[in-house]
């Protein structure tokens, strides 16, 4: 594996792992507020930043199978390969036991889903007016 | 006209500032000559064998083994490789996908894309895309 791929894995990992607990944090928030109790088991931790890892990897898998195409079809498959995953690790991990567990989950993922898209389209947004005003006094005139 | 010349740190600090009153033949012919001194390139285009200027370059691009140099309106091929060329070329080129090196001179403006790329539409309205791993790069060698 190069070091360009290990690098996008591991900002991934980050990314999704951060928005994971930072819903986590919300949730406690409000449940602490609205008067119930709220803990995690000794696990939850680790395997959520093993969710952000195996979350991590359809992302890269779909930039090599056809990394110079983009569109809706392509952002559905990877939702769908992601959500795959989070179900799949939120049974083994006892996230969820019962249907209505199960649906705040997907709710959850979707949530996080949407933020970790709008940061990186910020982010990218951010370097394209940085880049572009340099351009201004860089390029050549034709 | 006083000369002065100083020593730079690093290549992409390299530059050459002209002051003048009024742009005359000498100046002109220095402009050409330091914009030239990039070096020129062997090329090959309908069985002509021509040398091209580095800085008449758009991009260049390695396809099944053949290296193409793409200038504002010609395709020319070389016998080099991308990899030697990348070390022939000074600075101002740029890395921006597996296969292919950019002319940083030559993009006009950029837009960035889904998974961190960046559409990048160059000084002939050519569009080429700038991987995300490059990005990096192109922003460090623009001083950002």
């Amino acid at each position: 594996m190069d070091k360009n791929k290990a690098k996008v894995i591991f900002e991934q990992t980050m990314i999704i792992s951060t928005g994971i607990f930072f819903m986590i944090g919300i949730g406690g928030v409000i449940t602490h507020l609205s008067g119930g109790e709220f803990s995690l088991d000794w696990y939850h931790p680790l395997s959520i930043i093993l969710i952000g890892f195996l979350c991590a990897l359809p992302t890269l898998f779909l930039k090599e199978i056809d990394g110079n195409k983009s569109g809706f079809g392509r952002i559905v498959l990877h939702f769908l390969c992601l959500l795959g995953v989070v179900s799949f690790a939120g049974r083994i991990f006892r996230w969820y036991t019962e249907l209505s567990g199960y649906m705040s989950l997907v709710v959850t993922f979707i949530i996080v889903y949407v933020f970790v898209w709008l940061s990186s389209l910020w982010m990218g947004k951010v370097d394209e007016n940085k880049i572009n005003k340099a351009l201004e006094d860089f390029h050549d005139e034709e | 006209m006083r000369v002065i010349c100083e020593k730079a740190a690093s290549v992409e600090e390299e530059q050459a500032v002209i002051k003048a009153l009024k742009m005359t033949d000498e100046i002109e012919t220095a402009i050409s000559l330091l914009e030239s001194s990039g070096g020129r390139i062997a090329v090959n285009r309908e069985n002509q064998i021509y040398l091209l200027e580095n800085n008449k370059i758009y991009y260049i691009e390695s396809i099944d083994k053949k290296t193409f140099i793409y200038t504002k309106d010609n395709c020319y091929e070389t016998k080099f490789r991308l990899y030697e060329l990348e070390t022939m070329l000074n600075a101002n080129f740029l890395r921006c996908a597996k296969a292919m090196i950019v002319n940083i001179r030559k993009i006009r403006s950029v837009k960035s894309d889904i998974n961190g790329r960046m559409n990048a539409r160059l000084l002939n309205d050519e569009n080429i895309v700038i991987a995300r791993s490059y990005v990096k790069e192109l922003k460090e060698r623009l001083g950002i």
